[in-house]
């Protein structure tokens, strides 16, 4: 149950793969995410996301005219050094569509690589000294920053010619944040929340959409959240339901700021996890967001299926 | 894997995939605005036995931008079909001003399958308390009928956009012919190029080369498959623009004129609302 339990912090943390808006870069890419008694972890997963409509500089929503879907195929690894070092890496490979009859329909490529590292200072229910004895701890919860960096080496609006061709956002972007999780009821439900800031290095555009330019842009900072409640049915099944959001500063484009480009979104996820066997997890998601008028700002909106399976290799000797 | 667990399993991924499966398969394509073969009377100019009539197929009424409009004469109640018509709108401000006129065809030929001479007018501004329009028409450079008053309505969709060439002491004005009412997606972008040193006569450019740039600018991205405006005749350039998001769009156009960039390097923005 132990493993069950561990098996679940890194499922309720790895639900933050369906991005918060991903259309528009949010999220954290905390794809993989190990347990303390895991060594190494695996992670294929798919996801389809499908573009219902955007949420405009006042938060009005707007539905889109043409369908609109990408579909990701992304495999995870993470590596545990120590019992509060693990990192991870994942690279997808992006198919996006469109049914707009006068453009091109589809185009593929891989996306962009995520590379994402984790300092773990406190875990839940550790032994922890009480004079002579050992005995459990309660009230730590598990505490980890984490870090994260965005490589583009994914199609972007540079190198694409159609915008169904783009996989990648382009630029580099970097992430620092904090993820909590604390026990409610031991062994069956838990709170989990997610904060992280990213920053987004300036980038040169020379062609865009296959036409020439000339500018340099920098996405704004962004603050990414996430809340979570998860239920343990049992020793197989397991349920949660999130919140998470970014809100995003003004670009620049020229060194201008463009003062009404600041942008944020709230979408949910429910997520069911079933493990046919205690290193093997299979965890389907749905995340949706609420097509109205301020749920958003200069935002897309989209209903994202997500199913991931993770196969981990444990070691119980990390200490 | 016990088998309710699998039920389970596969019930939860069968709703979400039947989730999925509701979609809208509805292009849109784009309409014919300001390119309507409908024209309705809108004014009547009168002067002895010499009457001309200005027909409109851009609206009911004359209005700010580009009107596309045509012209009946009779002279003795008797409807002329060859020839050429001329005119010349003048606005007056208060007393002491200066007068301006506007772009305007510099002839309007007889079109026989419309029955009119047609043409086009761009009206640069409204009429107000302290703006008059007068209409000057003329018949083969013979028969005139001078100072008729007319009104000019705003028309919030139309767009002049207005910049200086610095080097040459131009001023030029882009004239937004369509898309009117924007869709999402595709849509046949359509402007005219007017040249003035004095604001009295305005040259039709038909020979500058257009580079346009859609950009939504609260969201920081531009569209693909957008086509670069080309002159198409009767001083119409027409492009493709591609408007791939609702919200507002800002459409860049960077005009050259003999190889030289004649727009500011922040050009003038037609604004859109698909």
């Amino acid at each position: 149950m132990k493993s069950i339990i561990l098996i679940l912090i890194a499922v309720s943390l790895s639900i933050y793969q369906t991005n918060a808006c991903n259309v528009c870069g949010g999220g954290t890419n905390d794809i993989a995410v190990l347990a303390l008694d895991g060594r190494m972890l695996f992670n294929i997963g798919y996801t389809f996301d499908h573009y219902i409509g955007s949420w405009d500089q006042n938060g009005e929503w707007s539905d889109n005219t043409f369908n609109t879907n990408q579909q990701k195929i992304a495999a995870a690894i993470a590596y545990r050094i120590s019992r509060h070092m693990q990192f991870g890496a994942s690279l997808p490979y992006v198919i996006n569509t469109s049914n707009n009859i006068n453009l091109k329909q589809s185009g593929s490529s891989i996306g962009d690589l995520s590379i994402s590292a984790r300092y773990e200072l406190f875990h839940e229910f550790q032994l922890k000294k009480s004079g002579s004895k050992k005995k459990l701890d309660k009230a730590y919860p598990y505490l980890a920053f984490t870090f994260g960096l965005t490589i583009p080496t994914g199609k972007s609006e540079e190198t694409a010619l159609n915008a169904v061709d783009v996989t990648g956002k382009g630029f580099y972007t970097s992430s620092l944040g904090i993820s909590v999780i604390k026990s409610v009821i031991r062994n069956r439900f838990q709170l989990n929340a997610d904060f992280s800031w990213q920053h987004s290095f300036s980038k040169t555009y020379e062609t865009y959409l296959g036409s020439s330019a000339s500018f340099t842009k920098q996405a704004g900072d962004k603050f990414n959240y996430s809340l979570s409640a998860n239920y343990i049915f049992g020793s197989e099944h397991a349920a949660s339901v999130s919140a998470s959001g970014f809100s995003q500063s003004p670009y620049s484009l020229d060194n201008k700021i463009y003062d009404n480009s600041a942008e944020h979104c709230i979408n949910f996820v429910m997520a069911y996890t079933y493990y046919p066997h205690v290193q093997f997890r299979v965890t389907p998601s749905l995340k949706w967001t609420i097509p109205t008028n301020d749920f958003g700002r200069n935002a897309s909106g989209s209903t994202t299926f997500n199913i991931n399976f993770t196969y981990y290799i444990p070691d119980y000797s990390i200490k | 894997m016990k088998k309710k667990n699998l039920i389970l399993f596969i019930t939860i991924i069968f709703s979400l995939i039947i989730f999925y499966s509701c979609s809208n398969d509805n292009p849109v394509t784009n309409d014919d605005e300001n390119t309507n073969p409908t024209y309705s009377k809108v004014i009547t100019a009168e002067s002895g036995n010499l009457k001309f009539e200005l027909w409109s197929a851009s609206a009911n009424v004359l209005r700010y931008g580009y009107n596309k409009v045509g012209f009946k004469f009779f002279e003795n109640n008797q409807e002329k079909t060859t020839g050429y018509v001329k005119y010349l709108p003048k606005m007056y401000h208060w007393v002491g001003s200066p007068m301006h006129t506007t772009p305007v065809k510099d002839r309007y030929d007889y079109d026989a399958s419309q029955q009119l001479f047609t043409g086009y007018t761009v009206y640069l501004m409204v009429s107000d308390t302290s703006s008059f329009w007068y209409g000057f028409y003329n018949y083969n450079d013979q028969l005139n009928v001078d100072s008729v008053f007319f009104n000019v309505s705003q028309y919030t969709e139309a767009q002049v956009k207005l910049f200086s060439d610095y080097v040459a002491g131009a001023g030029y004005f882009i004239t937004l012919v369509k898309p009117y009412t924007p869709l999402q997606g595709l849509n046949t972008f359509q402007c005219m190029l007017h040249r003035t040193y004095d604001y009295i006569y305005f040259e039709q450019v038909n020979d500058a080369q257009m580079y346009i740039m859609p950009w939504m600018e609260a969201m920081g991205h531009g569209s693909s498959n957008n086509v670069h405006p080309v002159h198409i005749g009767d001083g119409i350039y027409e492009g493709t623009v591609n408007f791939n998001m609702a919200g507002e769009w800002t459409v860049a156009d960077t005009v050259y004129y003999q190889n030289r960039k004649i727009t500011p390097n922040n050009p003038p923005k037609f604004i859109f609302n698909p």
